[in-house]
């Protein structure tokens, strides 16, 4: 009833390709039928290490891989596959010719992908490619990994590599520099290509089989010029020099530089569909960075990895960069990207930058790694790090390393971190520190929590970071400090953690309730060397407000109820809170009532005063976009503006009603003055310029329960063909506007259902000829 | 009035317990007249745990209702010179007194405190207010504060 061994072999075949190569192999001392099954499996992978473990048995290894290829070989069945792989160490010379053999049948068979690994004693030993593959038309990918040679012979012969579509070589000898550009002009489909430090050697005194290279050392391929491919997708290069790639259709490109010292010449300029790119080691000409950031705009991944640049600032403009990396690179003092489309920004590095985002999008995270382990790090440099990324609120997460030798746990025996505000909070920190002296529990503690605080703790239960007592001292210290009076009362300052404690401890999936069942859950854990981590939870105790030192407690109430008094403050007062402290131009800032009278933000009317308008324009942007921002509603908008003022604004004012427009807002008043002067002339003439148009924007607001329009603004006639939906309006208060149709209004009440209170005072009509009928008003209450 | 006066105990942070008179609180406070209406006081055993009023702000903020609850038909004039009174206190007390206010949600004294900071900002220099709410550490750099001055000379 042995029903499997009956399926038609393609399926079988099939079912050997899904399994391990070592489980396929087995399945040839199954049965007979699975054994003849076997050996006309047309994929072979033949590692020596899975079939014999002793070397010596390399004959037999040698007599069943030219059994099995001699059979397909002999049957005119198909070899597609063909991977060789023999252990580091072996002495394969004796088999070098049977390997010819092997490919010389392969070749013939219609192989499809070859792949050859034969490490030896590199320099010394190498297998050279017979040229009989280079007849194999079906070749498809070809894989070369350390111990091969490629021949100058190659060079006067034609490869009919018509369908190859990736090729990889690496570590391999190449008897002449221009063998792989020969090669690869040969590959009109190539898609994918591969090439790691792959070395070039001149004299070549015997052919065949293995040479003897001692004499001669090789040399790195210095250059490689890559033309006219359009197939081209994916290229990852290392440790070539000059690389010039002209291929229109490439998306990932991965290159390792040679060495960080000299720059590189990587030249990309045709290159502009690449998706991704990632350098690794290599010297950055900062213009060359910039340069190519413009060059290549659909960019989506950019990792740098070790790099060096020529200047310690960089930009990176970035329209549709999604993911970015920056790891080990020195000498960075300062990246600003403008990556609006950004999700993720990793940093792994020893040194602080400022890192600077100029407009990010709400899921961008920063997950930082950050190795505190050289002489120069100080106490302030962790506290510097998270500071240096601005916006703050992007740091995910950030993970410290120090390492045994290191010495802030020594300087941090001697001083304290001395800092008067909170410190900022950060979402999640990862601890990998070795702990092994008591006495440094407490200032490290006090270190960490004052340079920064995070939401969510983690320590690594490495064992060789020793933390356990750590872990259970820092719970304690937080959970019942009443305990640890000790270390309060001998410290100086107060510290301005002591609000925090511990909501949630938990190890794996399991939550420990208190310090027994964290102690117990410590202990029953063995010395592992895997990383492993506790986390803990924190929360401001209820009520309780990070404080350091300061006494200006009022600084620190919650933001509602500062708004509260900001809201009662005279205009002008509340403006001037901005300037006393830092929290107080951020309680400003989030305050949802925007009430931007010229007079106050920039003083009364000066000559000067155009430049003066730069910086309202600049305050009322600063303020709507950081509330936009923070997801913050604009509660309450009035504008109240000079009349000298107005006529270099009105651009500004439509961007403002629409920022406004957008975030629900309750209360909109506009009131553009008009000056005494203009007011005078009998012929009107002023009204028909410098009159303001009101975009119809803000009568789609449907939050809006008040509205009050005066002055300078006009109601156009486009408005009788848009639908209004100011369904909340309750109040509505017009006053000296000019309508280009008397209609205006009573459209727009007609669309009002809820108002209540409605104002009309001196509003003039304008025809189209420019002609102003006399003002009327009328005043109604209640509908 | 004959009928002795129903007592509610309110318990502070330090856990000392006040006993005050129900109707003093209930008129002030808008949380504990919900707990009281929907009958989730119990008069025997019930001690509204109030953990984030200290005793010392707590009794204060017991002697303001009471007061009101008993002067409230006095002049305004007393009324006023008795809230400047009790209102005398530094920064971190006020500090106390409005975050318990806002905790018990009480508006009139929310609104005295409010007005009180509002004098403590409205029209004075702005070295002057930092003095007064004992702002030490403005936390501006010396470039962003040169920049506040250039930009907004009219504040200083």
């Amino acid at each position: 009833m042995d029903r499997i061994s009956d399926l038609p072999k393609v399926i079988l075949h099939d079912i050997l390709g899904r399994l391990p190569d070592k489980d396929a192999a087995r399945t040839s001392v199954l049965s007979k039928e699975w054994r003849e099954t076997w050996f006309s499996f047309p994929k072979l992978s033949c590692c020596s290490h899975n079939f014999f473990n002793l070397r010596d048995k390399l004959d037999r290894f040698i007599q069943y891989v030219s059994k099995r290829l001699t059979r397909l070989h002999d049957q005119g069945l198909a070899i597609k596959e063909f991977k060789l792989m023999l252990d580091h160490g072996l002495d394969y010379a004796p088999a070098s010719c049977h390997i010819d053999q092997w490919i010389q049948m392969a070749s013939e068979s219609g192989v499809e992908v070859l792949e050859l690994y034969l490490p030896g004693n590199f320099a010394k030993r190498h297998y050279n490619l017979p040229l009989c593959l280079t007849e194999a038309k079906s070749l498809t990918k070809l894989v070369l990994r350390e111990g091969t040679r490629l021949d100058s012979a190659l060079l006067n012969h034609s490869l009919k590599f018509f369908s190859l579509k990736t090729l990889s070589l690496r570590h391999i000898l190449l008897e002449d520099e221009r063998i792989i550009e020969h090669f690869i002009s040969h590959c009109p489909l190539i898609e994918h290509l591969t090439l790691h430090s792959c070395c070039y050697v001149y004299n070549n005194p015997s052919r065949g089989g293995y040479s003897n290279y001692s004499s001669t050392m090789p040399s790195l391929l210095r250059s490689l010029s890559l033309q006219g491919l359009q197939k081209l997708k994916d290229v990852d290069i290392q440790r070539i020099e000059e690389v010039y790639i002209d291929a229109p259709n490439l998306e990932n490109l991965c290159y390792h530089g040679h060495c960080k010292v000299t720059p590189s010449k990587l030249n990309l300029d045709s290159c502009t569909n690449l998706r991704w790119l990632s350098l690794w080691n290599m010297r950055i000409p900062n213009k060359w960075f910039l340069e190519q950031c413009y060059r290549i705009p659909f960019l989506e991944s950019l990792m740098l990895h070790s790099c060096s640049f020529e200047h310690e600032r960089i930009n990176i403009p970035g329209p549709e960069l999604k993911f970015f990396s920056l790891s080990h690179c020195s000498n960075l003092k300062e990246v600003n990207i403008d990556a609006p489309n950004l999700l993720s920004w990793e940093y792994v590095g020893k040194d602080n930058p400022v890192i600077s985002f100029l407009r990010i999008s709400n899921q961008l995270e920063l997950n930082a790694h950050y190795d505190m382990s050289e002489i120069r790090h100080n106490l302030y440099s962790l506290r510097e790090f998270v500071q240096n990324i601005k916006p703050q609120k992007v740091l995910a997460s950030l993970s410290l390393f120090i390492h045994e030798s290191f010495s802030i746990t020594e300087i941090l025996g001697l001083s304290v971190l001395q800092v008067s505000s909170p410190p900022p909070s950060i979402k999640h920190v990862q601890l990998h520190f070795p702990m092994n002296m008591e006495a440094r529990y407490f200032p490290l503690m006090n270190w960490l929590l004052s340079s920064c605080f995070p939401k969510t703790i983690s320590f690594c239960l490495q064992s060789k970071f020793n933390m356990k007592a750590f872990v259970v001292f820092f719970y304690e210290m937080l959970m019942d400090k009443k305990k640890h009076g000790y270390y309060l009362r001998s410290w100086s300052k107060p510290c301005c953690w002591h609000g925090l404690k511990v909501v949630k401890a938990t190890h794996l999936e399991r939550t420990c309730e208190n310090v027994e069942d964290l102690k117990a859950m410590l202990d029953a854990l063995p010395e592992s060397p895997v990383e492993e981590y506790i986390t803990f939870g924190l929360e401001l105790r209820n009520n309780v407000v990070v404080l350091g030192e300061r006494m200006d407690r009022i600084s620190v109430l919650p933001e509602a109820i500062l708004h509260d008094i900001l809201a009662r403050l005279p205009e002008k007062d509340a403006a001037r809170t901005s300037v006393f402290s830092n929290e107080w131009r951020d309680t400003w800032y989030s305050f949802p009532i925007l009430s931007i009278r010229d007079k106050i933000i920039i003083g009364s009317y000066s000559p000067q005063i155009i430049s003066k308008l730069d910086i309202l324009i600049g305050y009322v942007m600063r303020r709507l976009l950081k509330l936009r921002d923070q997801s913050l509603t604009i509660k309450v908008f009035k504008l109240d503006m000079m009349p000298e003022h107005n006529k270099y604004m009105s651009h500004h004012f439509d961007l403002w009603m629409n920022m406004v427009s957008e975030s629900c807002v309750e209360v909109l008043e506009l009131c553009l003055l008009y000056s005494a002067t203009y007011r005078g002339r009998p012929d009107g003439t002023e009204y028909r310029y410098d009159q303001y148009d009101l975009p119809l924007c803000v009568f789609e607001v449907r939050s809006l329960t008040k509205l009050v329009l005066k002055g300078k603004i006009r109601l156009n006639q486009s408005f009788f063909n848009h639908s209004i939906k100011l369904f909340s309006l309750r109040t509505l208060c017009l006053r000296e506007l000019l309508l280009e149709d008397k209609g205006i209004i009573e459209h727009l009440i007609s669309h009002c259902p809820l108002l209540e209170d409605l104002t009309e005072e001196s509003i003039s009509e304008q025809t189209i000829s420019g002609i102003i009928i006399p003002a009327w008003s009328t005043k109604a209450k209640g509908s | 009035m004959g009928s002795p006066l129903k007592k509610i105990m309110l318990c502070s942070s330090e856990k000392e317990i006040f006993s005050v008179e129900e109707q003093v609180m209930v008129q002030h406070s808008v949380i504990i007249n919900n707990m009281i209406e929907d009958g989730s006081y119990n008069y025997e055993e019930s001690k509204i745990p109030l953990d984030c009023v200290d005793s010392k702000t707590l009794k204060k903020v017991i002697d303001y209702c009471t007061y009101h609850t008993h002067h409230h038909n006095d002049n305004q004039e007393d009324l006023e010179a008795w809230d400047a009174q009790f209102l005398n206190v530094d920064s971190n007390g006020l500090y106390d007194l409005l975050m318990a206010a806002n905790y018990l949600e009480i508006r009139n004294l929310l609104d005295l405190i409010y007005r009180t900071i509002k004098n403590m900002i409205k029209g004075k220099k702005i070295d002057e207010i930092r003095r007064i709410l004992n702002i030490k550490d403005h936390g501006f750099t010396p470039e962003e504060e040169e920049q506040n001055r250039k930009e907004y000379p009219h504040f200083y």
